[in-house]
């Protein structure tokens, strides 16, 4: 079965003066996936989605959402938080989303729900002068979730949230990736995209490194760690087997990863052969932040 | 267009700065119009009678004069609505909401005319209780000055967009419009016509609707006496919207293109 891409880039590039922010970046995102966008400070995540959302022009490239070239409207059907919370800072809460809502063309119905699901319902008629950063973050994202859009794109959700609040938003981001709704989400926080993600592209300095499913972008990098009371007989004996890509001492333990996807199995039977008796091996997956470090550098 | 104006409405119906700005003009129109109508009365009945500012047909003339003083003041609105947008990036929001920038462009075009509506209704109607008040002639006589009343208000408000897309700062923004429309216009005027041609300072973008309404000011006066009479009312009505043409124009460029 083909899956239906909610967003296509194609060949997208952006440049500010001489410098380069994005450079003919190409990614699909298939419905239903929680997507990240994830990179460095200043390595175009939200160029890219500046772009997407027509706020920003891009030099070179096309993008489509639903399959079809851009239109307006197709905005309507897109929840967004972009960098930062825009609203007019003299009016309250409900009347900032009021407009959003006219503008939509939907939701007007919606504001008590996202007021209450963002922990704002109290404050509803405050003035959006006077609220926190936590507080604009949260009527942000209530913003983008006014009138239930298919498809949500939120840059760095969880900047100015408390810690409570981030586990907030990342528990409504994965119920809702759960319910269909395709999330796009840009963020530097490694540890927030692989908490929630499943689908996920790399970038650095506005080149595009890797993009996927995530376990296929850390395919085949399994890391073991591996010990034995002899740790200097164990580093020999690995870093003479074939097929060895890396091998660092990390507290009293081995971390290898072999580049022809040797088991653990396999690697405790030629140990145990060259008469080293483990006391310890695991395997581990590699996190995103070693693939995310390895690949940005 | 009626929706756009709608959510526009939405944006500013609750807003302090709006009411009280719009209030003030509301207030300046008829309080100005009765002050210079006193002052008038009391100096020298024989002149007032002669110079008949304040009964038909004349009254329009006057009263358009009159109201054009505080017509900036609803500049410095359109100034501030349009440089909230960019410091409070809503522009943005609205776009990312839903627009695409031809809706907001014609949104903000849809304030700028309304602007213009309401400053020509507010001075028609403070002429129209004045020519009633004093008498004189027929009430339709000189009402052509309704349209150049609207002629110049497009023209101060346009002036007042152009500077409001341009600059990011309300408050030089608002303190180049002030300067302009109150000094350095009068003076670059002054200056064209006595010193380089008699008329010239005519063709500059608010001079030439300043003349279409010339009201009680009399330079236009002296300049006739002078140069002769210069350009006609129609002349000065089509140099009037080539400006709000081109300060409309630019704006709606630069809005379609720049990145928000």
């Amino acid at each position: 079965m083909e899956t239906k891409q909610i967003l296509s880039l194609h060949q997208v590039s952006k440049h500010y003066g001489s410098i380069r922010a994005l450079n003919g970046v190409s990614f699909h995102v298939p419905e239903g996936s929680v997507f990240g966008v994830l990179g460095p400070n200043g390595s175009g995540k939200t160029t890219l989605l500046g772009i997407i959302m027509d706020v920003l022009k891009a030099n070179a490239g096309t993008y489509s959402w639903f399959g079809l070239p851009p239109h307006h409207d197709q905005r309507k059907r897109i929840g967004s938080l972009l960098e930062t919370p825009n609203f007019y800072h003299y009016y309250s809460a409900v009347r900032n989303l009021e407009i959003s809502a006219a503008i939509k063309g939907r939701g007007a119905d919606d504001i008590e729900r996202v007021l209450r699901l963002a922990g704002l319902w109290e404050r509803k008629d405050s003035k959006f002068s006077t609220f926190s950063l936590g507080m604009k973050q949260r009527l942000a994202i209530a913003g983008a979730l006014l009138g239930r859009p298919e498809v949500l794109l939120l840059d760095e959700p969880t900047n100015g949230l408390d810690p409570a609040g981030i586990a907030e938003i990342r528990e409504l981001i994965r119920n809702l990736g759960s319910e269909g709704t395709t999330v796009i989400m840009a963020s530097h926080l490694l540890d927030e995209v692989e908490k929630v993600c499943t689908h996920v592209a790399i970038l650095k300095k506005g080149d595009l490194v890797a993009s996927g499913h995530v376990d296929e972008v850390l395919a085949n990098e399994d890391m073991i760690e591996l010990s034995a009371s002899n740790l200097e007989r164990l580093e020999h004996v690995l870093n003479a087997m074939p097929g060895l890509k890396s091998l660092r001492r990390h507290n009293g333990s081995i971390q290898v990863i072999f580049g022809d996807g040797q088991t653990a199995e396999q690697l405790n039977r030629s140990c145990f052969e060259q008469g080293i008796t483990l006391s310890y091996l695991a395997v581990k997956r590699k996190s995103l932040e070693a693939r995310f470090i390895e690949l940005t550098n | 267009m009626i929706q756009l104006l709608k959510i526009e409405w939405l944006k500013v119906r609750a807003y302090r700065t709006f009411w009280i700005l719009t209030g003030l003009f509301l207030l300046a129109v008829p309080l100005l119009t009765w002050a210079f109508e006193s002052i008038l009365n009391s100096t020298n009945e024989m002149v007032a009678r002669f110079l008949n500012a304040f009964t038909f047909p004349k009254v329009w003339d006057t009263t358009a004069w009159i109201g054009s003083l505080a017509t900036p003041v609803i500049g410095i609105m359109l100034i501030i609505f349009l440089t909230n947008e960019n410091n409070f990036r809503t522009v943005r929001q609205n776009i990312i909401d839903g627009w695409s920038r031809n809706q907001y462009i014609n949104a903000k075009f849809g304030v700028l005319i309304s602007g213009s509506l309401f400053i020509t209704l507010v001075i028609a109607v403070t002429a129209l209780v004045f020519g009633l008040k004093n008498g004189g002639g027929d009430v339709t006589d000189g009402s052509i000055f309704i349209w150049y009343t609207f002629t110049q208000s497009l023209a101060y408000l346009s002036m007042a967009f152009f500077l409001g897309v341009f600059m990011k700062r309300a408050g030089i923004a608002i303190g180049i419009y002030i300067m302009y429309v109150y000094v350095g216009e009068f003076a670059i005027a002054g200056l064209l016509d006595f010193k380089v041609k008699y008329h010239l300072g005519g063709f500059l973008p608010l001079e030439c609707t300043d003349r279409l309404v010339p009201g009680m000011f009399d330079r236009l006066r002296d300049l006739m006496r002078k140069g002769g009479p210069g350009p006609s009312k129609t002349e000065y009505t089509l140099i009037a919207w080539a400006y709000i043409a081109l300060f409309t124009y630019f704006s709606w460029y630069k809005m379609k293109k720049v990145d928000l």
